[in-house]
């Protein structure tokens, strides 16, 4: 996903999801024509327009975030620590914005570091 | 008027609605800006993505070392013209100290936040449009009126750059009152709380409801929440948003 595909991400459709955001946002240089159409085959004309409202609420929501310094919410925070380090997010400028939490968070963010995937993969096979 | 560029749009309509909403909104008289300013900044925000300013500042290591003239849609301040250009093409690399700098120039917060409330509701309506395959809306028809002067009457310092609204405040039911628990997102622009409600609209029709954020659940979407979150987690690996 960080890397501009969704392949490997076990969610169906997730390369044309994926195509169709990096079309919208001008990120490659697909034709935001043809990866519209790809998306519409692939999960329905429904499903193309809630990815561009997603799309369109991100936009949004990223700007709250780093054009006000938000931190995370605490619990996402430390839910989040061991995803972040995976995916390299950590290096993002908007990063610093959010404290490191202390030895007892540590202790949370293993849990969750733990049980995280496991929901997430539940979600994926729960639909779609 | 606008409705009819919707027509033959079979999509939901509570996303009609929401964004109907909002570009009325972007035409109204705001806190501190007309809604003639709020409409010129909707006109800003549509010129950033061709100004070769946005493009040099953010092709450069740092955005200060990149100072030139904005190529401007309006006859907005150079200062505001600068602010929403930076909202809209650059988001990633806004600063604390930038934001405190504005204030002791005249920019106060509240008038920070108006513009990029108004900024971000602009490009959240015009990227929807952009992807679907619809025209553009044109600008917000101006509404005549002064700015109320609102600011959230109590507020809260949650670790951002900006105070927030408190929910202790008298107006905050207003506007929370179906939230169980008020996410640091759901609180960003609240400092002018007639922001919030147009916010939170746009958000339930685009992606879902605040109080549904942190569920599993789809809410009825004909994509997986899976799937829903793949989008979103890549829209902000692009933009390189931490949160």
């Amino acid at each position: 996903m960080t890397r501009g595909s969704g392949e490997g991400t076990g969610i169906k459709h997730g390369d044309e999801l994926v195509r169709f955001v990096n079309a919208v946002l001008g990120v490659g240089d697909g034709s935001l024509d043809a990866a519209r159409s790809a998306l519409v085959g692939a999960v329905s004309s429904p499903g193309m327009i809630d990815a561009a409202g997603v799309i369109s609420a991100f936009t949004m929501m990223n700007r709250v975030a780093d054009c006000t310094g938000l931190p995370l919410d605490p619990p996402m925070e430390m839910a989040s620590r061991a995803l972040r380090a995976e995916i390299g997010t950590d290096s993002y400028p908007s990063a610093t914005n959010t404290p490191k939490g202390g030895w007892w968070s540590g202790i949370g963010a293993r849990i969750l570091g733990w049980l995280l995937p496991r929901l997430v993969r539940l979600m994926g096979n729960k639909k779609g | 008027m606008i409705t009819q560029l919707y027509q033959g749009f079979d999509g939901r309509a509570d996303l009609v609605q929401a964004h109907l909403a909002a570009w009325e909104f972007l035409g109204s008289p705001g806190a501190q800006l007309t809604g003639a300013q709020k409409s010129q900044i909707v006109a800003e925000a549509r010129a950033s993505h061709a100004c070769a300013t946005c493009k040099a500042r953010r092709e450069a290591l740092s955005p200060g070392w990149v100072n030139a003239p904005h190529e401007s849609d309006s006859e907005l301040p150079e200062p505001w013209v600068d602010v929403v250009h930076r909202i809209a093409t650059d988001p990633g690399r806004m600063t604390k100290q930038f934001v405190d700098e504005l204030a002791e120039q005249g920019l106060d917060h509240a008038a920070y936040v108006e513009l990029l409330g108004t900024t971000m509701f602009a490009l959240s309506v015009d990227i929807f449009h952009r992807a679907v395959g619809l025209e553009p809306l044109p600008l917000p028809d101006v509404v005549q009126g002064p700015p109320s002067g609102e600011r959230a009457s109590i507020v809260d310092d949650i670790g951002a750059w900006l105070p927030v609204l408190s929910p202790k405040s008298p107006e905050a039911p207003a506007f929370w009152k179906d939230l169980p628990r008020l996410s640091h997102v759901a609180r960003g622009i609240s400092l002018v709380p007639s922001q919030i409600l147009v916010h939170a609209q746009l958000i339930a029709a685009q992606y879902v409801p605040f109080k549904a954020v942190p569920s599993t659940s789809n809410m009825g979407r004909a994509l997986s929440r899976a799937q829903i979150e793949l989008v979103a987690g890549r829209v902000s690996a692009i933009s390189e948003c931490f949160y």
